[in-house]
């Protein structure tokens, strides 16, 4: 399985784009995943993933080692994220965001318990929000993160475990209202 | 890890701490009804942050904007455009050719009747006129009095056009 994702990731280096399609497909979901839950809106997440395929197409020529694809393109859409999140400063979420992407889950309680999630995950710094993302949402280890973006295992190791303490008492809070 | 061990249970969660620091988390949880709580909250929270995100439905715009970006796909469908416009050049080819196979000898037949019905015909009306040199004055007349009446009426049926287009 893997071998198989290496070789189209050399394919696709070297400008095949039926081999890019393929990628695109394999990685659309943890992309979007990433920078909604960075930036908390459909549409933006929608265009930063777009964006962000974009670039690592263009620049995947310049990606030396073909077996850190997909840390370096998490490194591309958090990039990304960062801008947006500069540029746009520090602006409520929407909760009718939430609720549309949620409209689909028929079970309301789960629905609510989601929301509940994502809008606890956007009162922790884009820093936080980055490490859980990165280790619950994607799955990838203290040092894959420590290395994807550029900080140290302890720094990873801390950052995940004060955001958890923060959402977990910002759940109870929300619980008790 | 002298009182609680918070800042140790989201690694001992993910099992990202050393054996050492795994068997004293451990052996502080057994007695620590506090740390127990914390612990049984962080892995509740980790799991539900995992459903919840991964119950979001990804855009399916997302692939196809890429490839129209990029430029897959544009060759491969104008190749496929050029080659559906021989179809209706070599559909009537391929028609006849199936035909001729088909039915050669029986359409070969049937032409040379035809050509000797063509041809006895023109004769016959070669002699006819030939007989009678009135026949082809009348008829010279009256072609082009047939020329004349039509551009006449073609001319009238214009400026009709015309007139009701200027009133438009």
């Amino acid at each position: 399985m893997d071998q198989e994702l290496n070789k189209l990731i050399s394919k696709a280096k070297t400008g095949e784009k039926e081999a890019f399609a393929l990628l695109v497909k394999r990685y659309k979901e943890s992309v979007f995943r990433y920078a909604y839950g960075m930036l908390a809106d459909r549409m933006e997440a929608e265009d930063v993933s777009q964006e962000a395929f974009i670039k690592a197409y263009y620049s995947l020529a310049k990606l030396e080692n073909i077996y850190a694809f997909s840390s370096w393109l998490t490194r591309i859409v958090s990039n990304l994220c960062y801008d947006r999140i500069q540029k746009r400063k520090k602006e409520t979420v929407v909760s009718g965001e939430l609720i549309k992407t949620h409209i689909a889950n028929n079970n309301i309680e789960q629905a609510h318990l989601h929301m509940t999630i994502e809008e606890t995950m956007n009162k922790l710094s884009p820093e936080h929000r980055e490490a859980i993302i990165l280790r619950d949402v994607e799955g990838y280890s203290y040092d894959e993160i420590a290395g994807m973006i550029n900080i140290p295992l302890g720094t990873v190791k801390s950052r995940i475990s004060s955001a958890r303490l923060m959402l977990r008492k910002e759940m109870n809070r929300e619980m008790e209202d | 890890m002298s009182n609680h061990i918070e800042d140790f249970i989201s690694a001992y969660v993910d099992n990202e701490l050393s054996e050492e620091e795994r068997q004293q988390v451990e052996d502080h949880l057994e007695n620590c009804l506090q740390c127990r709580a914390i612990l049984s909250n962080v892995m509740d929270i980790k799991s539900q942050i995992f459903a919840a995100f991964h119950s979001i439905e990804v855009p399916e715009t997302i692939e196809n904007d890429v490839l129209q970006a990029i430029g897959f796909g544009n060759s491969a469908n104008t190749s496929k455009q050029r080659y559906w416009l021989f179809v209706p050049l070599f559909t009537p080819l391929l028609f006849i050719a199936i035909t001729f196979v088909l039915m050669g000898s029986f359409v070969l037949k049937i032409g040379s009747v035809m050509m000797k019905v063509v041809f006895n015909l023109i004769y016959a009306l070669g002699s006819i006129l030939g007989s009678d040199p009135y026949t082809i004055i009348g008829l010279i007349g009256f072609s082009m009095l047939l020329i004349i009446s039509s551009s006449v009426s073609l001319n009238h049926l214009l400026k009709t056009k015309a007139i009701e287009g200027d009133s438009i």
